[in-house]
């Protein structure tokens, strides 16, 4: 297997120029438990570059989840802010953060989330339907997608007629149908058995050519190992590993 | 970000396809709900259809006045009441009434019956001719032995035959039919016992043909009909007077069809009320189904309603998918109930003596109510469904 680090972007090797896609400026989460104030993310600080892979690890709850949440708009931070393509997330209008999420960011879960009622081309085509896209060019692109990752003969299949590792390909498809700038994975083979976590380990390996940026959370070294850096959450702070 | 109109519907059909036992129970209130409010419209409407044939037929200012024992109403008094209230009667006749086997060759239909009448009768009730004539001042005059059918006795008698032109037995007696009757059902009410009939199981014959000449033969009722039903009141007055003077000749009856049917749809009115009180309790009930049946989606779903907020959809698009969903199931079950309400209505006008009518107005209400219940009973559990954190539920499986 090639070393992924070798094809890292621009951005990754130091060149300040790079645009970026996502980035955290001193970014916090605190929790009210009763009289004490939990500290769960201080001072974050992350630049993600066009085409980067990035792995963020660290022991359970060490705030990784909470720091997905918050690069992904679904959270509101203590402190400090996340700026998407520019955009900072906590200060945009409901409706300008959901169209943002929807245009430029694509979201794998561990477990797949897809919904049992559709057939694996509908799950697909859902953020372009959320977007507006007519149903028939949805679901065209939605086919495309699924044909890019290897399930072109189960477009019709739901996900209870589907193994553990082609849901996950699915809702990789799902994160990637709206041609997002960044990918955001919270343990995307945490669920899965050995084969079908390589043929989904294979498959971000495969889409290391996309544009889109990828903060992959995980406990697997293997992953991590694939990625352009890796970053361990520690006490909160988000250091490189060495 | 606005969902697609059309994609929501879709997602919703989709989630109750799959869930369709869940679906059926749920909706079985809003199906009785809106099957009795569709009943309550078509017995309403056909109550108001009745009214207005009747005025229609009879006129709002007819009086009845029948005798309750043989002798007590005759030709003569017939001739007196309009003489003595010429300037309010517009029109009058005399009726008389038997019982008869009728047959024609080997045609024999069991008993009908007979009804005397003087040529104002058609025109009094508004009788429609399909063909042939009615009886005259002349058959009256001279007793002749003609005949005008009912619809369906002319069928009964002459099932493959010409009706008009034929020789019919009653009793022992014999007359030739110069008449048949147009089907008259749905015109006049149906007030068996007060002298007006809606059968058209009925031999019109000259009233004296039936109970002899003379200028004072015996009638069996009287009706008497005033130039309007402002007069109604001043005439009724005079009449009962008249009845008072007579009493010592036999007790006379004063009848007004129209107040008689208005007791009627009095009748049918608090029937109305009661079936409309216990429609409202099934429609509440029923979307009480629906919402507890929404608020177990809800709870169900949380990590289906987070993923589709980390997709993009807003708090405005997850309360229109719930509403939508409850929407759809509440119109399925008001289609459903629509057809149980016309269903209902025809087999009451069947068994009992109620004209229902369903209209495409009743299905429109139907429609409407089961569209609101929907609407009002999703309202609360999408906006639980709205207010889920996309955060929590995520990350509860």
């Amino acid at each position: 297997m090639n070393d992924p680090r070798a094809a890292a972007p621009a951005h990754a090797q130091g060149d300040p120029a790079q645009e970026v896609v996502l980035r955290c400026e001193g970014l916090g989460r605190a929790y009210e438990d009763g009289d004490r104030r939990v500290r769960v993310l201080e001072g974050v600080e992350l630049a993600l570059a066009p085409g980067e892979k990035i792995a963020v690890v660290g022991a359970s709850g060490s705030g990784k989840s909470t720091l997905l949440n918050l690069l992904g708009g679904l959270d509101r931070p203590s402190a400090g802010r996340v700026l998407l393509c520019g955009a900072d997330l906590a200060t945009l209008p409901e409706r300008k953060l959901c169209e943002l999420r929807n245009r430029q960011l694509g979201f794998v879960y561990q477990f797949h989330h897809l919904l049992p009622e559709f057939d694996a081309r509908e799950n697909v085509a859902m953020p372009l339907l959320i977007r507006g896209t007519a149903r028939r060019e949805a679901l065209a692109r939605a086919a495309q997608v699924l044909e890019r990752v290897g399930l072109a003969q189960r477009l019709d299949h739901r996900p209870s007629q589907l193994s553990g590792g082609e849901r996950q390909r699915v809702a990789i498809a799902r994160a990637l149908v709206g041609e997002p700038a960044c990918v955001l994975m919270d343990e995307p083979t945490g669920n899965l058995d050995p084969a079908s976590a390589a043929q989904v380990l294979e498959l971000i390996d495969e889409l290391g050519a996309l544009r889109a940026a990828f903060v992959v959370v995980t406990h697997d070294p293997a992953i991590a190992a694939r990625m352009h850096r890796t970053l361990e959450l520690r006490e909160g702070r988000l250091e490189p590993r060495a | 970000m606005r969902l697609p109109e059309l994609q929501v519907w879709v997602w919703a059909w989709k989630l109750w396809r799959t869930r369709a036992t869940q679906a059926l129970l749920s909706v079985l209130g809003v199906v009785s709900g809106v099957g009795g409010l569709v009943l309550v419209l078509a017995v309403g409407a056909g109550a108001q259809q009745e009214m207005r044939s009747a005025l229609g037929a009879l006129g709002s200012g007819t009086v009845i006045l029948q005798a309750d024992n043989h002798g007590a109403l005759d030709a003569a008094r017939l001739a007196r009441i309009g003489a003595l209230l010429p300037e309010l009667v517009e029109q009058s006749t005399g009726v008389a009434y038997r019982q008869a086997e009728v047959g024609a060759g080997e045609s024999h239909p069991g008993r009908a019956r007979l009804v005397g009448v003087d040529s104002q009768y058609a025109s009094m009730f508004s009788l429609r001719l399909h063909s042939g004539r009615f009886v005259t001042p002349y058959d009256v005059v001279h007793r002749s032995p003609v005949c005008v059918v009912g619809a369906r006795l002319g069928r009964a008698l002459f099932p493959r035959r010409q009706v008009l032109g034929q020789v019919v037995q009653y009793g022992a007696s014999w007359c030739r039919v110069v008449g048949v009757l147009a089907d008259n059902r749905t015109r006049l009410p149906d007030l068996e016992g007060v002298g007006v009939s809606a059968s058209d199981y009925l031999l019109y014959l000259p009233v004296t043909t039936i109970v002899g000449s003379g200028s004072a033969y015996a009638l069996d009722e009287i009706t008497v009909r005033f130039s309007d039903e402002a007069h109604l009141g001043a005439g009724l007055d005079s009449l009962r007077r008249i009845v008072e003077r007579q009493r010592a000749e036999g007790e006379i009856r004063v009848v007004v069809p129209v107040e008689v049917l208005r007791q009627k749809h009095r009748l049918q009115q608090v029937f109305q009320y009661l079936l409309l009180g216990a429609t409202f309790v099934l429609l509440v009930v029923g979307g009480t189904g629906i919402m507890n049946n929404m608020m177990l989606n809800v709870l169900s779903r949380r990590a289906e309603i987070g993923l589709r907020r980390a997709l993009g959809a807003t708090r405005a698009d997850i309360i229109a998918q719930f509403v939508s969903e409850a929407m759809v199931i509440a119109v399925a079950g008001g289609l459903a109930g629509i057809i149980l309400g016309a269903l209902s209505a025809m087999l009451l006008g069947w068994v009992s003596d109620w004209q229902t009518q369903f209209s495409l107005a009743a299905g429109a209400a139907g429609f409407a109510v089961s569209l609101l219940v929907g609407i009002v009973f999703g309202s609360y559990p999408a906006l639980q469904a709205a207010a889920v954190s996309p955060v929590r539920s995520l990350h509860e499986l």
